[in-house]
């Protein structure tokens, strides 16, 4: 039994969500699904999917690992279809299902590999193996192979698809024909596994910078389109769905800056957050009560960032993550920034009492002080694992933060009236605008293109 | 372009013949199917088939079929589910079907057994499970009832003259063209959900998308075409149709089917064109229904370029199949087995068909007239023994007086309250009358608080009591801070960079969010409305009546004149001219529920979908004020000194009452509220036994997992114009709109004439939306909550993408999946008084006409001379 399954205390905290989740969405479901004819098939299919993700993050053997996967993934397409004779549902499956098939393959090839070479079946002992630089490097046709980074392309290209990384984003943003309950579930859960598959499989990568930022580019281009692909979406699943494919993608970007905890923390927190905005998705809508003028936004601008740095060292001094280390943590700590500013700038601007605004000042830095603490209990308690490794700043890093932090900058002054759009050409505003809407829109077949197709 | 041009100059001729009128009148006529559905924001209930009401029923429901391709009519499972509740009674079922197939009595031998066709359709209905329909479902006998239904599809003749050049569902064509056209009607009507939207939109959407469509993946003659299409869409659709060579003879059903392809998206454009017009938001994007028939055209010629006509396959008789369908079914209920059903001979089948068809196309009808005629016996016989134990009672004054709204669900509350003392109700319609735009400082909105067939002619602001100005300055004060904090969340989740860290930090408080909601959802909302009690202090407001004129349309406040107008009027509708008790309450209702796009859909449809609190405030005003109350004297309707009117709200999801501003006048209400309370118990256990699930109204109120708040106005059938005598104490299960009506206090019929030509109107409304919702709710209503999916903040799609979803859901109307709660039927207007004023009126008014004669609703007068039910008849 010890081979079999793993608890280490990061594997113990992803039970906990998964399951937390899980029991969520059961307990939802009891009214929201009451009277529909598929409530009892529903709660057997979310009952196994959950025990099978649990089992996949607790999983050391290798084949066992596989089964759970599969099985996993399978009961999710299931749970997605729920009405069969809605064809639109049945070919979301389908188109699900397509994707992971192609995952279930690649991640038998990796495992198949690993076992055929190493003739060993547990994740430590694997990776003991593994550590050795050494080890399995073959020359063929004169191209040096080495087998540890091909079984790392393979679990790269299973994590992508199952986290809906571009260019694989197209099942998961084409998937709003599942009930409610079944999308809170999968954005809290299954499309994590990329993330968690990752985690499992680290010592394979976390050792090699090259490979680090390969997986922080991909990350970084899925949270741009994903983010951007967010804002021009004019239904609510659909805007959360192409958000969640954002942060799955800003997920990426947080193990490849070489911080697997600091990415798992993320997978949780969205997780209970998407849960929410999905399960809440028929609040939208009610009016929410909005502050729309604007006051003097460049002054405020500039007080925001002032106090964002003010909080930031709170952040800092409380989390042990600073802009002057010098390594990824900088990064990190840039959105950190960024998100205080945010807070503060949209507070400042939008309200004139002077109260109010030492108020917003003083609840960002406490804010900023207990997240810092979060970090920092985190970190800690994962330090053992060895999944932390800062690293070097190197080109893409910067250029993908620069876009973030331009993006972030040029939405902000524009929502302040500080820059119009028709101050750029029409034509690439509309260019922009098309292909954000292309991309972000569900598969053809998937959407219920004549009335009399629906079926309940 | 070089390649087009010559075929451009040769048209340019041709199409000056031409006008934009002539274009505006072919949209018009084509789109008379085509009935307004209103937003979600201020959900209205109203009839899906308008437009065909000037046909009779039977025959509005064939055309339907035809043009909906849908069924209008309850089948058998709806039959069933009225006969488990009472609904429908095998005698008046039998009693109908005699009288309207010949060979009812018939029996006859098929496959050697003999089938009486009474035993037939018995079974028929009587058996009516779902797991019948999956086994003729099963793929084998599903290719086997194809088949036989192929080989003779000369049953039901169809002419299909027109045919869309994109009509089979099944092509890429189809699937291209209708995708494309909802993701820009989805782009173009986005009221505020997306960040970034669709730019352009003030030149329409034909305009906006001959600026875009240029950009998307297109060839480059595609792209031609585009741009070789005129700016104006009246033009465009005239020169589209040439290309797609429509006959001309054609051009109006051609244009009718592409209205009818999309039914949501069109009604939806069709009530923003005749409701919504001068509105903000049409200033931001412009609705047309003739930029959604040009882009649908121009979509259909480009696409056709792409994917070649898919060949003309032999058009399979549905019709037939479904008839073939049904005997199959019908046949396993009577007790084939589906060996049997293999073993069917065809020339068998076809002798079998022959005996069916009558019965097959009028079984509809006789279900729903049998359904009708159970409930109708059901009420009559309450009411007959009322008639005819009526004595005169002796006058005493009653402790209060409540003026209700005329919803179904008031009548439930008004015997719950009546049965706690001394009370006396009425019936009115819930605006009371007044034709007001309410801008409440509460929400900082403006709403037409009248129903949607008025427009609103005074303004009325709100002000603070004097003593209260302290708390309103406070509440201002921090209400800003909030508004700027929603406003911040909001930025934080949809910036870059910023929604990333966002919901990291979050996440733990909404996990707990979560876990509260579910676990304890009246705790969490009791403490959210503490927290925001103590932050913003709950002040009540009272309506500014000083009139000034400010513009022509609006006034704002009310002037003199017209208030006393509106006091009169409202006391004399609801025969309220005597006895005045020491409190008169107007009591407006509204819903409290969460997480619920159809909320509005449970408020007060006579308030234009909102709540009727503010209508009741205006009125109680009016009412209170000395001068109006001496104007009203020299009427003949002398009020006494001590009666004060109340405003009251009721809310119809936990039934509780709250009064407003009690405090202005030195009034003990104590009494009274307590048996408001009490009838709140009353009713909200009455209420319970018409749900599945136990959970009680004040969770149900707040539980953002519940799909079934309240049940709105289901079950509706019945509008009783009468004094409340008649239905007093009698258990009329919330089926029943109440309107207090005293014959001889309305001598010259003037009261009734308003009555009928507008509460019942609107009742009408009512009715047919939940009828249709119900029999059909995939064409009619919007499907299951489950899969809905909020598009724009005002309306709702069924999953990814799909046609928008109008009507009433799934959710709204049924218990279950296969359970109807609603029973479906056409409303009938019961109406104490002479038998010749009702008459008149009928004849004088054509809407009245129109709907009683094609027997859109049915009108039974109670002669209070003979005291028996004499139903009109066309």
């Amino acid at each position: 039994m010890n081979n079999l399954l793993n608890f280490d205390l990061l594997t113990n905290i992803i039970l906990s969500l998964v399951a937390l989740v899980s029991i969520f969405v059961a307990l939802f479901s009891r009214n929201y699904l009451a009277g529909d004819s598929n409530q009892k098939t529903f709660y057997l299919n979310l009952s196994i999917t959950t025990i099978s993700v649990l089992l996949v993050v607790c999983a050391n053997n290798i084949w066992f690992f596989l089964c759970a996967w599969i099985c996993a993934n399978i009961f999710l397409v299931r749970l997605m279809i729920h009405k069969k004779k809605w064809i639109s549902a049945l070919e979301t499956g389908k188109l699900a299902l397509g994707n992971f098939i192609l995952g279930f393959v690649l991640l038998f090839i990796a495992i198949f590999t690993i076992y055929h070479f190493t003739r060993l079946d547990t994740f430590k002992e694997i990776f003991i193996v593994f550590s050795n630089q050494d080890v399995f490097i073959f020359d063929i046709f004169g191209f040096k192979i080495v087998l540890k980074q091909l079984i790392f392309l393979l679990i790269l290209i299973v994590a992508m698809i199952q986290s809906a990384q571009i260019p694989f984003s197209s099942w998961l943003l084409s998937s709003l024909n599942s009930p409610t309950p079944v999308s809170a579930f999968m954005h809290a859960g299954l499309v994590n596994g990329g993330g968690i598959i990752l985690a499992k499989f680290s010592p394979l990568f976390l050792d090699q910078p090259s490979l680090l930022t390969l997986i922080f580019i991909i990350g970084s281009v899925t949270a741009l389109f994903g983010t951007s692909a967010m804002l021009v979406q004019a239904k609510i699943k659909n805007k959360l769905a192409a958000s969640t494919v954002g942060q799955m993608g800003f997920m990426f970007m947080e193990i490849g800056l070489g911080l697997i905890p600091v990415a798992i923390t993320h997978l949780i927190m969205h997780g209970f957050f998407k849960a929410y905005l999905f399960l809440s998705s028929g609040s939208s809508v009610d009016r929410v009560n909005l502050a729309k003028k604007v006051y003097n936004p460049i002054l405020n601008f500039i007080f925001a960032i002032l106090f964002t740095l003010v909080a930031t060292m709170i952040f800092s001094k409380t989390s042990g993550f600073s802009i002057f280390d010098g390594d990824t943590r900088v990064i990190q700590c840039i959105f950190i920034m960024l998100t205080i500013a945010q807070f503060i700038f949209s507070c400042f601007v939008t309200n004139n009492f002077l109260k109010f605004k030492i108020g917003v000042v003083f609840i960002a830095c406490v804010l900023a002080g207990l997240y810092g603490v979060s970090v920092d209990f985190f970190e800690k308690i994962t330090h053992e694992l060895e999944l932390t490794k800062f690293q070097e700043i190197n080109f893409f890093h910067i250029f993908f933060t620069s876009i973030f932090v331009f993006l972030w900058l040029f939405n902000n002054l524009h929502n302040a009236g500080l820059l119009v759009f028709k101050f750029l050409p029409g034509s690439l505003k509309n260019f922009v605008y098309m292909k954000l809407a292309a991309y972000s829109e569900p598969n053809l077949n998937t959407i219920t293109v004549s009335r009399g197709d629906y079926r309940y | 372009m070089s390649v087009d041009k010559p075929i451009m100059i040769n048209k340019s001729i041709d199409l000056k013949k031409y006008s934009r009128e002539f274009v505006e009148n072919l949209v018009s006529q084509s789109s008379d199917l085509i009935a307004p559905a209103w937003s979600l924001k201020n959900f209205v209930a109203s009839n899906p088939l308008q437009g065909l009401e000037n046909l009779n029923f039977e025959r509005a429901a064939s055309k339907a079929h035809d043009y909906f391709h849908a069924k209008i009519l309850p089948d058998e499972l709806i039959a069933l589910n009225a006969y488990n509740k009472g609904d429908l009674e095998l005698d008046v079922f039998n009693e109908v079907f005699t009288r309207r197939i010949s060979n009812f009595d018939d029996s006859f031998k098929f496959a050697s057994r003999d089938i009486s066709l009474k035993d037939f359709i018995h079974n028929s209905i009587l058996k009516s499970d779902p797991d019948y329909q999956s086994i003729v479902e099963k793929p084998k006998l599903f290719k086997f009832i194809n088949q036989v239904s192929l080989s003779n599809d000369s049953f039901f003749a169809k002419q299909a003259t027109v045919k869309l050049v994109c009509h089979d569902k099944s092509s890429v064509l189809f699937k291209s063209v209708h995708s494309s056209l909802i993701r820009w009607l989805e782009r173009f009507y986005d009221e505020g959900q997306a960040s970034i939207e669709m730019p352009d939109r003030e030149k329409g959407l034909f305009g906006a998308w001959k600026e875009l469509a240029l950009l998307k993946n297109l060839t480059k003659e595609q792209k031609n075409i585009i741009r070789n299409l005129p700016e104006d869409s009246s033009e465009a659709i005239v020169e589209l149709l040439f290309e797609l060579e429509v006959k001309e003879e054609d051009w109006e059903e051609y244009l009718r089917l592409s209205f009818l392809a999309l039914p949501g998206w069109t009604s939806y454009i069709k009530w923003k064109v005749d409701y919504q017009s001068g509105t903000s938001f049409n200033k931001i994007a412009p609705p047309s229904l003739m930029d959604y028939l040009a882009l649908r055209l121009a979509l259909e010629r480009i696409f056709g370029l792409a994917h070649a006509k898919s060949k003309d396959k032999t058009p399979q008789n549905f019709d037939y199949r479904d008839f073939v369908e049904w005997i199959f079914k019908s046949l396993l209920k009577i007790g084939f087995s589906e060996k049997d059903l293999f073993a069917i001979n065809l020339n068998d089948l076809n002798l079998l068909s022959e005996k069916l068809l009558e019965l097959y196309l009028n079984k509809g009808m006789v279900y729903l007239e049998s359904i009708e005629n159970t409930v109708n016996n059901k009420l009559q016989s309450q009411i007959s023994t009322v008639l005819q134990s009526k004595s005169e009672s002796v006058v005493v004054r009653p402790e209060a007086q409540m003026v209700f709204c005329i919803d179904v669900r008031s009548e439930a509350f008004r015997r719950a309250i009546e049965a706690q003392g001394n009370y006396q109700t009425f019936g009115y319609a819930g605006f009371f009358g007044l034709p007001i735009r309410y801008n409440s400082l509460e929400t900082n909105e403006a709403i037409d608080s009248c129903p949607v067939l008025i427009k609103p002619k005074h303004n009325i602001c709100e002000e603070s009591f004097e003593d209260k100005l302290q708390d309103k300055f406070k509440k201002d004060k921090n209400n800003s801070f909030l508004k700027s904090i929603n406003r911040a969340f909001k930025d934080l989740k949809v910036n870059f960079a910023s929604i990333f860290v966002f919901s990291e930090a979050s996440g733990l408080f909404y996990g707990l969010r979560i876990l509260l909601k579910t676990l304890l959802p009246k705790s969490y909302y009791q403490f959210q409305n503490f927290i925001t009690s103590k932050f913003i202090p709950k002040i009540h407001y009272q309506p500014i009546l000083n009139y000034s004129k400010s513009s022509e349309v609006c006034t704002s406040g009310i002037s003199v004149d017209d208030q006393f107008t509106y006091a009169k009027n409202a006391l004399r509708m609801i025969g309220l001219t005597d006895n005045f008790a020491p409190f008169v309450v107007f009591c407006g209702h509204g819903s409290h529920t969460v997480n619920n796009p159809y909320a509005s859909a449970l408020d007060c449809g006579a308030c234009g979908g909102s709540h009727g609190g503010p209508n009741a405030k205006v009125i109680a005003k009016i009412l209170n004020s000395k001068l109006i109350r001496e104007m009203i004297l020299n009427e003949g309707i002398e009020i006494p000194s001590d009666t004060v009117f109340l405003a009251a709200q009721h809310n119809t999801t936990d039934d509780s009452v709250e009064i407003f501003s009690s405090a202005e006048y030195d009034v003990d209400l104590t009494k009274l509220k307590n048996d408001l309370l009490n009838a709140k118990l009353l009713n909200n256990l009455y209420r319970l036994k018409t749900f599945s699930s136990s959970n009680v109204p004040d969770l149900r109120s707040n539980d953002w997992s519940e799909t079934r708040p309240e049940w709105g106005l289901a079950g509706n059938s019945s509008f009783i114009i009468a004094p409340r005598w008649l239905s007093f104490t009698r258990d009329l299960e919330a089926r029943s709109f109440l309107h207090s009506y005293e014959y001889d206090k309305d001598l010259d019929g003037s009261v009734l004439e308003t009555i009928m030509t507008a509460p019942m109107i609107v009742t009408q409304w009512i009715n047919s939306q939940y009828y249709f919702s119900t029999v059909n709710n995939i064409h009619f209503g919007s499907g299951s909550k489950i899969t809905q999916n909020v598009m724009g903040t005002c309306a709702v799609v069924q999953g990814n993408s799909s046609d928008l979803m109008h009507g009433l859901a799934l959710q709204s109307v049924n218990t279950s999946d296969d359970v109807n709660y609603h029973t479906p039927v056409r409303i009938t207007n019961y109406i104490y008084a002479p038998i010749e004023r009702v008459k008149s009126i009928i004849e004088k008014h054509e809407i009245l006409r129109k709907l009683v004669y094609n027997s859109w609703i049915k009108v039974v007068v109670i002669d209070p001379e003979t005291k028996s039910f004499c139903p009109i008849f066309p």
